[in-house]
């Protein structure tokens, strides 16, 4: 794995810490949600992503900025991206 | 001056966060930084700094220190007073405060400029201003007080509802509402 990609990573995370001491409350979930996003591309790139991982970070880049505008919608998002994943689970466990 | 067009320009410049890979060049971004440059400025101090960016791989650095710059933009300004000549033209209140709301003036030219020529843009603040500061070499006496990026938009995001005027304005004196 490129090891500068982990770097980005790794600036991206400790950066969001800093900012989030006084960025508001909501910025938490968006924050962790573009991690998601973004690890999901550094495995696009190596070529170890699945469609389902693609699936999901076009699922999350659509969605996310309505945290911006409406936070019931934000909310809802986050419900119908967390439901993705645990039907994935369920079906991978069966 | 018609009155019409400009309002078209003020309400329907939206954030734009998400764009195509097309780069932006160099003579766009001067015209852009033109606009921003006949703001208005406290005592007439021009105490802004531009700091320009279209190079995608040299962009790209700032991702990491960027928490919310999500992608690689088209083109990045980064809208930077120099407190040095602030506080020459215009004194303490210009270094600690007016040099602050003459970049955000520009910041607004840029980006209804922006919009005029059927670009994209979104003012960050999420960005570290310690990293940027080393990035990009800047001296004690310049703060990046905000990141313009800019593209061709990939999406049109919804339209926000406005506060309503009768909300927000008082006449002549404060009323409870």
């Amino acid at each position: 794995m490129d090891k500068e990609r982990i770097y980005d990573l790794l600036g991206y995370i400790t950066s969001c810490a800093k900012e989030l001491l006084v960025d508001p409350p909501k910025y938490g979930p968006f924050r962790l949600i573009n991690v998601a996003s973004r690890i999901i591309t550094i495995f696009e790139e190596e070529g170890i992503a699945d469609d389902f991982m693609l699936e999901l970070k076009d699922f999350i880049d659509e969605n996310k900025f309505c945290m911006e505008s409406d936070e019931k919608e934000f909310q809802i998002f986050l419900n119908e991206l967390v439901k993705k994943i645990a039907v994935k689970t369920a079906i991978d466990l069966s | 001056m018609d009155f019409d067009k400009l309002m078209n320009v003020i309400k329907g410049r939206r954030s734009i966060r998400r764009f195509t890979n097309k780069t932006i060049n160099k003579e766009t971004i001067c015209q852009l930084v033109e606009a921003g440059c006949w703001a208005p400025s406290g005592g007439n101090a021009q105490a802004w700094v531009f700091i320009v960016h279209n190079n995608r791989e040299k962009m790209k650095r700032f991702l990491r220190f960027a928490p919310g710059l999500s992608e690689v933009p088209g083109g990045m300004i980064f809208v930077c007073s120099d407190k040095e000549r602030a506080y020459q033209k215009s004194g303490v209140l210009g270094r600690d405060v007016m040099a602050s709301m003459d970049a955000s003036m520009a910041g607004q030219n840029i980006m209804l400029a922006a919009y005029a020529l059927g670009l994209g843009s979104c003012v960050l603040k999420g960005f570290d201003h310690d990293a940027a500061k080393l990035l990009m070499n800047l001296p004690e006496h310049i703060t990046p007080e905000m990141l313009i990026i800019l593209g061709e938009p990939k999406s049109q995001p919804k339209t926000p509802a406005r506060r309503p005027l009768s909300e927000v304005i008082h006449y002549e004196k404060w009323e409870v509402k």
